[in-house]
């Protein structure tokens, strides 16, 4: 059924008057243009797509069906991209050809068919991960082959395209260590919990208010108290911690990470059978054995499925932490906002959705090699 | 041998599970620990393992206190089947099984072996159950493999916490034969707890009725039932203990020898006698069937007057006197016939030698 919604919106995004919007200059008004006016190679290419999905649908082969959906959406690109060399031969360098609606929304066709594909894949975690990588990489090869680089988008990118690799460092360095922190603090809690009825209720209580307060908020609450304890402690200051900047950013990012890390490990601890402990303790196991061979391969996958979605979680978070000095790619974000310029917006933003969607399916591919075989089942997916 | 000296287990002034216990466990024997829920069954087998640690006495094992021996290799050596089975979900039946034979670092090969050889001794396949994982197996499944890991590194004791309580009635009978007879050929000491008065019955060589922590009788299951002694064992194993000891009683010793007929001879043979129905049997000493004397017509060949057997008519040597009483009831006769596998004629067991018997029992 899902699967069939998303041909639906493929066919609709093909057939939309407005695949590609074309302007003269940066700022002038935007001109949209078909699929069909510029290849006609292209429109029946992804009408066939649109079929074999279907085929592929009805006869079962979803994964098959999953990568058609999901390599459609970079066919678009690659299209988009060859027609706007095209178009800037012929106008002139100021000429800005961007992704416009039809495009974008055969990006969503794409994710709605991969998302039918992986539902049905439930149990085959590998291939669920590899309908996420594959596209993504045949997309870095597009980006890659230069193929787009007329587009407004990667127009924006070489002009800042130092400046563009510091900030996703930088996004990454501040997201990665906010779940390595996360992880460092939420997994001795949630064992904690897991322990004693004392300390469940207030870390539980805290960790869920945390996550109801807004990011900014919450990055606005941190500027105050940071300040002043780098303003009265100097050796803060030559840290790098102030009021604003990374400092605050990590600080928020770290405590919204660690309800899911904390709840997971918490109850992949209740996961464990009491009878089994007891069993492995009665054959004779140290209690290091015990932890090795039965309590941790039954709790970690459990434990890392909460990490996945911390972190997937941290990739969008820290987009936000640009308002506060922090930098990463939401700084793209708040720029091209600023400017009204969307091809800058989205030179922040696409990369943040491709961040979170491999971080996402990395993960779960991770998870699907350290999932003892007879558990596959009992850990949920999301 | 296993030894409980003095042994008392509080776990505070209000709680106190075991109080000041001494018995002994026979070696080869299979000795069950019996009583309602909180008699302290439970935690006096767990005692032997170190599962739990006593505050007061001592347990010893061929005369070595359980205290002074290393923790790991005191439980390597002793098998544990709980209730809930307690297998590793996340391992195969395979390594379920190879946990202690891991643990003691054995040879893989040899692990291979022992764990197929285990798997036909519990009556599973080897080859269609060792790759299967736990949650694939049903409730007897589970429980016969729980029972090839608790005998994996041959330990000469096992202690077995209620393990066929989980599984249906039927499952749970069928496990309990087939359990005694891998106790018939292993001979292991085991410690059994359950509070199903039936299962001790039919497994126990020795039984300890426990209560409060405290052990009421101690005796064979024959004895228990024919001399309960207090009140609450007497009320604990049940209005219908007369027919409970009958099921611990095989039918060869209430059997008697009686007349019979040979099937291809003539009436002659049967002289004076004042019997009504008689066995007929063929010249190999097999049953044919029975023969009505009184109301026979002489005149026609023996053979004309055979009525033939029904097979659930007839009794093995191994049935029980409770089956042979069920079994008259059943078919409305007065005596059954016990007969060997071969067909070979026994003799036979009446409702009048039963109650003759049980009846002397209760003026003991």
């Amino acid at each position: 059924m899902m699967a069939i919604l998303g041909v639906a919106i493929m066919l609709l995004s093909i057939l939309l008057p407005g695949f590609l919007s074309v302007k003269e200059t940066r700022i002038s008004a935007a001109l949209p243009v078909s699929l069909a006016s510029f290849s006609v190679i292209g429109l029946v290419v992804l009408l066939a797509v649109s079929g074999v999905t279907i085929l592929l649908s009805f006869g079962g082969y979803y994964f098959l069906m999953g990568l058609a959906g999901g390599l459609a959406p970079v066919y678009g690109f690659f299209l988009a991209g060859s027609s706007a060399v095209q178009i800037a031969s012929e106008t002139g360098p100021f000429a800005r050809a961007s992704p416009s609606i039809g495009l974008w929304i055969l990006l969503l066709a794409g994710y709605v068919v991969v998302f039918a594909a992986r539902r049905k894949l439930k149990d085959k975690r590998i291939l669920s991960s590899l309908l996420v990588l594959i596209p993504i990489a045949s997309f870095a090869v597009l980006l890659g082959s230069g193929t787009l680089r007329e587009l407004a988008i990667m127009k924006e990118y070489a002009n800042r395209s130092d400046r563009f690799l510091e900030e996703m460092a930088r996004h990454l360095l501040i997201a990665g260590g906010a779940v390595v922190a996360g992880v460092i603090i939420g997994v001795p809690l949630g064992v904690a919990a897991n322990r004693s009825p004392k300390v469940e209720k207030p870390v539980f209580g805290v960790v869920n208010f945390i996550q109801t307060i807004p990011s900014i908020a919450l990055f606005g609450l941190l500027i105050a108290p940071l300040s002043y304890l780098s303003r009265s402690l100097p050796f803060l200051r030559e840290l790098g911690i102030t009021g604003v900047g990374w400092a605050p950013a990590m600080i928020a990012l770290v405590l919204y990470s660690l309800l899911p890390i904390v709840r997971n490990t918490y109850s992949s601890l209740k996961v464990i059978p009491a009878d089994t402990v007891e069993a492995a303790r009665a054959m004779g196991m140290s209690r290091l054995q015990v932890l090795g061979k039965v309590e941790i391969p039954i709790s970690l996958p459990v434990v890392l499925a909460g990490v996945r979605t911390a972190a997937v979680q941290a990739v969008g978070n820290t987009t936000m932490a640009a308002l506060i000095g922090a930098g990463g790619l939401g700084v793209f974000v708040f720029q091209g906002l600023g400017q009204a310029a969307m091809d800058l917006v989205l030179l922040g933003a696409l990369p943040i959705v491709a961040l979170a969607l491999i971080v996402d399916s990395l993960m779960q591919l991770l998870i699907a090699i350290l999932t003892p075989r007879g558990l596959v089942s009992e850990v949920a997916d999301d | 041998m296993i030894r409980f000296e003095n042994v008392t287990k509080e776990y505070d002034e209000e709680t106190v599970a075991v109080r000041d216990i001494t018995f002994e466990i026979p070696s080869r024997e299979l000795t069950v620990l019996i009583g309602p829920s909180g008699c302290g069954k439970t935690t006096t087998l767990k005692m032997i393992n170190r599962i739990v640690k006593p505050s007061g006495g001592r347990i010893l094992i061929d005369g070595e206190d359980v205290k002074d021996m290393n923790v790991k290799s005191l439980r390597r050596g002793i098998g544990y089947v709980i209730q809930n089975v307690g297998l590793f979900p996340h391992m195969s039946v395979k390594d379920n099984i190879a946990t202690v034979p891991k643990l003691l670092k054995w040879e893989r090969s040899k692990i291979e072996r022992r764990v197929s050889e285990l798997l036909e001794l519990v009556g599973l396949e080897p080859k269609s159950y060792a790759n299967k994982l736990p949650k694939e197996l049903s409730g007897g499944e589970a429980q016969r493999v729980g029972v090839a890991r608790a005998l994996a590194a041959d330990p000469p004791i096992i202690l077995m916490d209620e393990p066929f309580g989980a599984v249906d009635p039927l499952t749970r009978v069928r496990l309990q034969d087939e359990f005694a007879r891998i106790q018939e050929e292993l001979h292991k000491t085991i410690v059994f707890v359950t509070h199903d008065i039936d299962e001790a019955i039919r497994l126990a060589d020795r039984i300890a009725v426990m209560k409060a922590g405290r052990i009421l009788q101690l005796d064979t299951p024959e004895e228990i039932l024919a001399r309960p002694k207090e009140k609450f064992v007497h009320d604990f194993i049940g209005s219908d203990r007369a027919l409970k000891r009958l099921s611990r009683i095989p039918v060869m010793e209430y059997i008697e020898k009686c007349e019979t007929i040979e099937i291809d001879g003539g009436w002659d043979q049967l002289g004076m006698t004042k019997e009504e129905f008689i066995w007929a049997l063929d010249e190999d000493r097999k049953l044919v069937g029975w023969v009505d004397v009184s109301h026979s017509n002489r005149e026609l060949p023996l053979r004309e007057a055979l009525t033939e057997m029904l097979e659930e008519e007839i009794l093995s040597p191994d049935s029980t006197v409770k089956e042979a009483l069920s079994r008259m009831l059943e078919s409305g006769t007065v005596a059954l016939p016990v007969v060997e596998r071969s067909g070979r004629f026994l003799g036979q067991i009446s409702l009048s030698k039963i109650q003759e018997l049980t009846r002397s029992d209760r003026e003991e």
